[in-house]
């Protein structure tokens, strides 16, 4: 008799999935993208749709390495300044038009082009006469791209770039659709009927604003849309972290990384959410163009007071751990066999060293930190950032006898008051976006947009700057190891702690793939 | 009639002069605060923010900007957004007011068909068991903030109960919790302006009177103190309905109602300069708009009120 219940179970289960309805997953993406146009997107929202719907001439692998997308193969001239991409036989764009190789000239130039007003222009300018082209100084045509034929594109170098793979499977570098785009050049990617795309899925509808979404379709046209085995997915904009929680455990959400602050740390113990790690430091600036913090000493006793510990376990309490360095472990080494933080080794305690910390104020002419001056800590208004500077705050009260007064700031006042070095020590983090190291120490690079420190080290400069021309892998990353020994050194910024970040994920899908870098990807997904 | 065709004539010159001025405001506050639409965490290069900025046409001089935007404005084009490449202010109006409409309409009713007879319930039983009741909640609908009740709404309907599920929008059975939110401010304080002007109509000679030639309780209450009682009601409804139908952006964040609450707060954080512009433009006529046909009411219902 069981036997025949089981059988009939079974039976009934096979036909249900042969009849199910179309396989979907529901992503929380949080915030309605401000756009998916890979020329215009700069935001980590729009690249997540952007990675699904998009391929250029390499991908994002599920390891995160550049993989063959778009190109099948490619050969690299003897002085390596000329690539030579070939393209699959067959590619075509989701309205099933083939895809050519002067497309791909297109979406490059289009990224070049200063009418587009592209925020990761300058990415581009390792290309020969890009950087001409964007300043008006070069005509389209002087630009190093090329396509001789439909299926080979050529890509001349301005200088090399160690990460040229890593930038070519970046979303900004995707073939445009010059007949389309040219009728809408602004809006042409915020609606379905002319988002012509050529990944994995394509767009079907994009419902703006709070409680809004974004519908993508598989896309059948494809090259590898066999091995897509989900028909639709939804990203919805759930801002509100309570909300998405209460439509996740109603089963209306299948993945999400919007959870309330105060529930990871119980969510993550009874196993609902996962902790992964994200490619990030969140540390903090001093500003070393004033005093007191121009003075190196003191800067490395309010570094050395922070007990680095306590913030991962008692502040931001979701699988962050302990900065030792500036670069973020997951970076890889001169090796694969160790990471760049592994080789670089620790530069700093986890646990506060309070004598050290004092010794050096007391040096620097503050001995139990009388006659400090006043200064402040700034931050963007958010609970977290608020209990992450009280804690601050209390460590370097105990440690150094020091009072740090709070001052907290709206997101984008905060930002331009950063900029502008109107703080003493301000809260800052910074996302990678490629697994190189380069991509995080660059912000200590004299006069870079990011840099907010005021800190300027010509052989700091000189180290990264060889770097960034260097092919070689040991030679390059050890150049990185030395920036960073001297940036450790001097310590204009202050690491705290490396990002995590915690996910929940329905027990009826798998194989979403989280990158460190923050792209959600779901073309090897499934519904179980 | 010469009288109110004159009277709307004044008002809707007034209006718009308003309206001016809300503009004007508006625009060069927005302006004033630090940061632009293009503020981020990664600080985008200078040069390339140069281009991306003249392209939206913010490099030119601020009164050039101002000047330029009031012709669109005339034009009722509220421009393009910054926030949402692609989209105007026209289509992120157009596409989020009717569900701020549906909410905030089913809300407006909530409100009046219980606030009223709320008011008038407490009014006739002054005193007594049932006016306390009243008083109680509506004491409690006035100082309990939106979203302590949208918060404990979910809780108990979404999470307990699990009869609803929020964070998706999915027509009318998902707008009950949001309007019930919503009209529970408006339905107490209704209710306490027709409790106390009840009250004091009720104390009125003219009732007496009416009382007086032996008219029925019913035809007393109903058509002569009530009439009057809802005078400051009406003249509540003219801002509480432009408020209503334009939504609140807590209560569109917890519930994900995808109405205009919203980005009234969003626009500001994204500097969003013609969204700030837009809704503030489309809230404000719609305040003026429902306050001159407050007052028009009420020169109907009110013989005491002359339309000048």
């Amino acid at each position: 008799m069981r036997k025949i219940v089981i059988a009939v179970l079974l039976v009934s289960l096979m036909v249900s999935v042969s009849h199910s309805a179309p396989k979907e997953i529901v992503y929380n993406l949080g915030a309605d993208p401000r756009t998916i146009d890979p020329a215009l997107n700069n935001a980590s929202d729009g690249a997540n749709v952007i990675v699904n719907i998009f391929d250029g001439l390499l991908r994002v692998s599920s390891t995160d390495a550049p993989e063959p997308a778009c190109a099948e193969s490619w050969d690299v001239s003897a002085d390596g300044m000329t690539w030579t991409f070939h393209l699959r036989d067959g590619l075509k764009w989701s309205d099933g038009q083939p895809i050519t190789a002067s497309q791909f000239r297109d979406g490059f130039l289009r990224v070049l082009d200063p009418e587009t007003g592209s925020p990761y222009a300058y990415y581009a300018f390792f290309i020969r006469n890009g950087e001409a082209f964007y300043n008006g100084k070069a005509k389209p045509e002087d630009v190093g791209l090329s396509a001789p034929d439909a299926k080979t594109f050529i890509i001349e170098l301005e200088y090399v770039n160690p990460l040229m793979l890593d930038y070519l499977s970046f979303p900004v570098f995707q073939p445009a659709r010059n007949d389309v785009i040219s009728e809408n050049p602004r809006s042409w990617a915020a609606k379905p009927e002319t988002l012509i795309s050529n990944g994995a899925f394509k767009l079907e509808s994009w419902k703006h604003g709070e409680g809004g979404e974004i519908v993508l379709v598989k896309n059948p046209e494809y090259w590898d849309a066999e091995n897509v085995k989900v028909d639709r997915l939804r990203f919805v904009f759930i801002n509100d972290e309570n909300t998405a929680l209460a439509a996740f455990r109603a089963g209306r959400i299948d993945y999400m990384g919007t959870i309330p602050s105060q529930m990871v740390q119980m969510l993550l113990k009874r196993g609902e959410a996962v902790s992964l790690p994200a490619l990030g430091t969140g540390f903090c600036d001093f500003n070393v163009t004033r005093k007191p913090f121009d003075d190196v000493r003191v800067r490395r006793a309010f570094t050395l007071a922070i007990d680095r510990r306590i913030i991962t376990e008692k502040i931001t309490m979701s699988g962050q751990r302990p900065a030792g360095g500036f670069v973020c472990d997951l970076v890889p080494g001169t090796t694969d066999s160790q990471d760049f933080r592994t080789e670089g080794g620790s530069f700093l305690p986890e646990r506060a060293d309070v004598e050290e910390a004092r010794r050096l104020l007391a040096e620097a002419g503050y001995p139990n930190g009388e006659g400090f001056p006043k200064v402040s800590y700034k931050y963007n208004s958010n609970s977290g950032n608020k209990a992450m500077a009280e804690a601050l705050q209390g460590m370097w009260k105990r440690a150094l006898g020091v009072e740090v007064e709070l001052l907290n700031e709206e997101w984008k006042v905060f930002i331009e008051t950063r900029n502008r070095k109107d703080y003493d020590i301000a809260r800052d983090a910074w996302i990678m976006d490629f697994f190189d190291a380069g991509s995080i120490l660059e912000l200590c690079i004299t006069g870079s947009a990011q840099n907010n420190t005021g800190y300027s080290n010509p052989e700091f400069d000189e180290a990264m700057r060889k770097s960034a021309h260097e092919m070689d892998r040991v030679r390059r990353i050890n150049y990185m190891h030395d920036a960073e020994r001297i940036l450790m050194n001097d310590l204009p910024v202050a690491p705290i702690y490396f990002y995590s970040s915690a996910v929940m994920q329905s027990k009826r899908v798998k194989d979403i793939w989280r990158s460190p870098r923050g792209f959600v990807i779901f073309r090897g997904a499934e519904v179980l | 009639m010469v009288h109110i065709s004159r009277y709307i004539f004044r008002r809707v010159i007034s209006c718009l002069l308003t309206l001016f001025i809300v503009i004007t405001l508006t625009f060069f506050m927005m302006r004033a605060i630090p940061g632009g639409p293009f503020t981020d965490e990664k600080a985008i290069p200078s040069f390339v923010l140069e281009k991306m900025n003249d392209r939206y046409g913010l490099n030119d001089p601020l009164h050039v900007q101002y000047f330029r935007y009031l012709l669109n404005v005339l034009r009722l084009d509220l421009g393009p957004s910054y926030r949402y490449e692609g989209m105007t202010v026209n289509e992120l109006i157009a596409s989020s007011f009717p569900v701020s409409f549906t909410v905030g309409g089913a809300a407006l009713v909530l409100a009046l068909f219980a606030g009223i007879p709320a008011g008038i319930i407490s009014a006739l039983n002054r005193g007594r068991w049932q006016d306390k009741i009243m008083m109680i909640l509506a004491t409690l609908g006035v100082t309990v903030p939106g979203f302590v009740i949208a918060a404990l709404l979910v809780y108990v309907f979404a999470w307990r109960l699990g009869w609803v599920t929020v964070g998706f929008w999915e027509g009318s059975s998902t707008a009950i919790l949001p309007a019930i939110t919503l009209a529970l401010y408006p339905a107490a304080f209704i209710s306490r302006l027709v409790r106390s002007g009840m009250l004091e109509v009720l104390g009125q000679d003219y009732i007496r009177t009416a009382y007086a030639k032996g008219l029925r309780d019913v035809s007393v209450i109903y058509i002569h103190a009530l009439k009057n009682a809802l005078i400051p009601v009406i003249t509540y409804l003219g801002p509480l309905t432009a408020g209503i139908l334009t939504g609140s952006f807590v209560v569109e964040q917890v519930f994900g109602v995808p109405g205009l609450g919203t980005f009234f707060v969003t626009s500001i954080t994204n500097r969003d300069y013609t969204t700030i512009m837009g809704v503030t433009i489309f809230y404000s006529a719609l305040l003026v708009s429902f306050n001159l046909i407050a007052d028009i009411c009420l020169a109907f219902v009110d013989p005491r009120i002359k339309l000048r």
